[in-house]
């Protein structure tokens, strides 16, 4: 039965829009005894949610079957969540408004730890047990999957089954066991032990008893998962009427994803290893997607999506074929995450002629030796070159990216950061700048975090005196006027850092802290540090056994039993590289054999053939 | 340059999109259309479009009105149709003319009718009745966090009630504007301190020619200022 909110909610609630749906292309189809109801569930706000392309990758492709349908739901924002509690209403979908219990099944998308706490609330809200024990046979599958299902043992209390790696393919073999789940009315284990059949599926129960009462590792665990992955990416669907939100939403534009998987692989980025090996679409069927995208959009705004826009290796013919599908009609182009380059700049004035936005470098290290470390191949030289190009084609804005806290940090390298800042500086002065504005520029530091999966996933993070410390340095250094110094929480990199890591005690410790209260912890007016040192202090973990000690390369560690293709001695090789500071090729120049080619395609074989 | 005024409904689905966002999905739905629309010149051209009074966020409206300009020689009747085909459900354009004066439809309206529930313990005839028979309303304006008593009687040019509602013909536009919202709370302040309203529908919003209040797509409010 859908629910009904009536307007008084609406008419006190931020951005009612939110919570209303009927946006265009968006599917509301009747829920039937045939038909396999999945309802996708973004862990945090409409605005956020309805940025991601993976999303609406699933919403089109379960929505092209007639024996299924996929329905949206979002974190309702504090304000709305307080008002549905008062008044009884459960957690609900968008299009036909059914309360998420209803469903056959909920698939949460994992794209950062710090929204965890927010699956938690939202099974919660749905009237739901959040541990998969406390969840009976009349209730729905819960399900899990997107970058941080890579690590998921985190959640292994609370999900199901996970979908490790990319879900297009594969989301329809689960639809399939949800179908026979529904017409032979299989019990939970039954389905879960078909989908566990499934490549890529990861159905936790199989490990329990590995694990004891208190979820300490006793067993080694049984087999590995490997993650499942589209072979070819030109086969991979895409949704030719993505939805259109009425409100503005973080991404507010058409986006045509071109490749998949980075050939860079620096050494913090666990996307740069997880999503190996690199696949790249033609530009003939990106042309036709984008035409396809702005005609059943109404976009005036197109965006291209990858890891890394600058190794397309068709960028110009690409670029070319968008700009005359964009001038006429009043489009504009955006090229994010382009390399600090010469040939960029070039394609920027090209492209730039409707939209001028900043220039953004992210050159994560202030020194060459750590960025040789990190395997971020760019030099200062390049980013001094493209900066005076910028400057004196009419740009005033910039913006410079960085991490502290990486590993062999000294606070030289962290001068590194200020020098290179006060460089970009006296280049914007010996410039002409055509446009006579000032420059405005903004340095932004996160603080490193080890993820699983990457050649740094043994290193310990920095202390929090010590990100403290390294953190006002650099603000010390940074006062200069026209330069603005923007940091992140080191609280928030603290917590994050414990769960990206995590195993199934964590996972104890975020139900403790959502008991507690925490959710939406990745909005910096919503993280409540002390709850979250209470609840690992509750369950008997130390942060610092998480967060700063450096693993022992022979350590078991929980995401052991996930393989990504790329091999952990090579994660390990690398790891020993870093500390040597020499750098490795990226994957076009020379392949390094990490492992990726088992899946049979991508970059591994096109070069083969060349 | 052909400008097309249309006349369109909002319904209950989409009365909590706010004005600007519903000019934004207008703006999309001419692009999904097809249709060759207007732009202003310069650095960062907008589609040339221009709307009739705006509605309060929660109303719903079948009197809308909007002034689109088009490269193209379009008909009314033409755009009309390639319209309803791509708008989001809950917008539908219910009619179209040609304007052929300079005159916009936003500095056009003088006038608005709209109805609503009125939940008191007083009758809703006699909340009419006293009204109508008020030589003063005063209510308490916010705006721009300045808060002023103003007079609305003069605003107000007919009230009546009908099938347990109450319908209220008001003063519009740039100058003047009451919104009915501000109808009910003179009532509460003056008749009966309960008294609330919910379901705002816009029933028309009107121009004014030689004196005679008449409907923005009348041909005298197309043709003539």
């Amino acid at each position: 039965m859908p629910v009904h909110i009536n307007d008084e909610i609406l008419m006190n609630v931020e951005k009612p829009a939110r919570y209303t749906g009927g946006e265009v292309n968006s599917v509301a189809r009747p829920h039937s005894p045939g038909t396999v109801s999945f309802a996708f569930c973004f862990p945090d706000v409409y605005e956020v949610g309805m940025s991601h392309m993976g999303g609406q990758i699933l919403y089109s492709i379960i929505n092209n079957r007639e024996d299924a349908l996929c329905e949206r739901i979002y974190a309702p924002w504090t304000d709305m969540e307080r008002l549905m509690v008062e008044n009884g209403i459960p957690l609900y979908s968008l299009e036909t408004k059914t309360p998420a219990a209803d469903f056959d099944i909920l698939g949460f998308t994992l794209q950062y730890e710090m929204s965890y706490t927010n699956i938690l609330n939202m099974l919660h809200l749905s009237g739901l047990g959040i541990r998969r024990s406390e969840r009976g046979e009349d209730t729905p599958l819960i399900c899990a999957g997107g970058p941080c299902a890579f690590n998921p043992e985190t959640l292994a209390e609370f999900i199901d089954f996970f979908l490790i790696g990319e879900g297009e393919e594969k989301i329809n073999a689960i639809l399939d066991v949800c179908k026979l789940k529904k017409q032979k009315g299989l019990d939970k284990a039954a389905a879960l032990r078909l989908m566990s059949g499934i490549e890529g599926i990861y159905v936790p129960s199989e490990l329990d008893g590995c694990y004891d009462a208190d979820a300490n590792l006793t067993k080694p665990f049984p087999r590995t998962i490997q993650k499942t992955i589209i072979k070819d990416f030109n086969d991979a669907p895409y949704p030719d009427k993505p939805i259109v939100p009425f409100i503005n939403i973080v991404h507010d534009r058409t986006m045509i994803e071109i490749f998949r998987g980075c050939i860079r692989g620096c050494r913090f980025c666990q996307a740069g290893f997880t999503y190996r090996p690199v696949r790249e679409k033609t530009p003939g069927l990106l042309l036709k997607e984008a035409e396809e995208k702005l005609n059943s959009t109404g976009y005036d705004d197109i965006s291209l999506a990858s890891l890394s826009t600058s190794d397309y290796s068709a960028l110009e013919e690409l670029t070319d074929g968008l700009i005359g599908l964009t001038e006429a009609a009043n489009t504009s182009l955006s090229l994010p995450s382009l390399r600090a380059d010469n040939f960029s700049m070039e394609l920027m004035n090209k492209v730039q002629k409707v939209r001028k936005s900043g220039l953004t470098f992210a050159p994560e290290a202030g020194t060459q030796r750590l960025r040789d470390v990190i395997n971020k191949n760019i030099t200062e030289e390049d980013m001094l070159g493209t900066a005076r190009i910028a400057f004196e084609g009419g740009w005033n804005t910039i913006k410079l990216y960085f991490m502290l806290g990486l590993p062999t940090e000294t606070m030289e390298d962290v001068r590194g950061i200020a020098d290179l800042a006060k460089k970009i500086k006296q280049i914007y002065r010996e410039c002409k700048n055509p446009s006579g504005k000032t420059l405005s520029m903004t340095v932004s530091t996160a603080f490193f975090i080890p993820k699983p999966f990457t050649p740094f996933q043994w290193e310990g993070q920095i202390s929090v005196d010590e990100m403290t410390r390294r953190q006002h340095y650099l603000g010390s250094l940074l006062q200069e006027a026209r330069i603005k110094y923007n940091w992140h929480d080191f609280r928030l990199s603290r917590i994050e850092a414990i769960i990206s890591r995590g195993d199934r005690r964590v996972g104890r410790a975020i139900a403790r802290a959502w008991e507690k209260g925490c959710k939406f912890d990745g909005w910096a007016d919503h993280f409540d540090y002390e709850k979250w040192v209470g609840a690992l202090e509750e369950c008997g973990i130390d942060g610092d056994y998480y967060a700063v000690r450096e693993r022992n390369e022979y350590e078991i560690l929980p995401w052991d039993f996930i393989d990504i293709g790329v091999r952990k001695s090579f994660l390990a090789d690398e790891r020993h590289r870093a500390y040597l500071g020499e750098t490795t090729k990226n994957c076009r120049e020379e392949c390094t054999a990490c492992g990726a080619a088992c899946f049979g395609g991508g970059i591994c074989f096109d070069r083969n053939q060349n | 340059m052909t400008v097309i005024r249309i006349k369109f409904k909002k319904d209950d689905s989409v009365k909590f999109i706010s004005h600007l966002d519903m000019m934004k999905a207008f703006q999309r739905a001419i692009r999904r259309a097809g249709l060759q629309a207007g732009y202003s010149m310069g650095y960062n051209p907008q589609m040339q479009m221009v709307f009739g009074l705006p509605l309060s966020l929660g109303f719903t409206s079948v009197a809308e009105y909007a002034d689109f300009s088009f490269l193209e020689a379009y008909t009314p009747e033409f755009m009309l149709e390639r319209l309803n085909k791509v708008l989001p459900a809950g917008l539908l354009v219910l009619d179209a003319g040609m304007r052929e004066t300079q005159k916009n439809i936003m500095a056009d309206i003088m006038f608005a009718e709209y109805e609503f529930v009125l939940e008191s313990s007083l009758g809703q005839d006699d909340i009419v009745e006293g009204i109508m028979g008020a030589k003063r309303l005063e209510v308490q304006k916010t705006r721009k966090g300045r808060s002023k008593m103003i007079d609305i009687r003069p605003l107000i040019l007919k009230a009546e009630t009908g099938d347990g509602l109450v319908r209220v013909l008001v003063s519009a536009g740039n100058e003047n504007n009451l919104n009915p919202r501000l109808a009910v709370e003179a009532v509460a302040r003056h008749m009966d301190s309960s008294a609330t309203g919910r379901g705002y529908h816009r029933l028309g919003q009107f121009v004014e020619r030689d004196g005679v209040m008449i409907d923005p797509l009348d041909d005298k409010a197309l043709k003539t200022v």
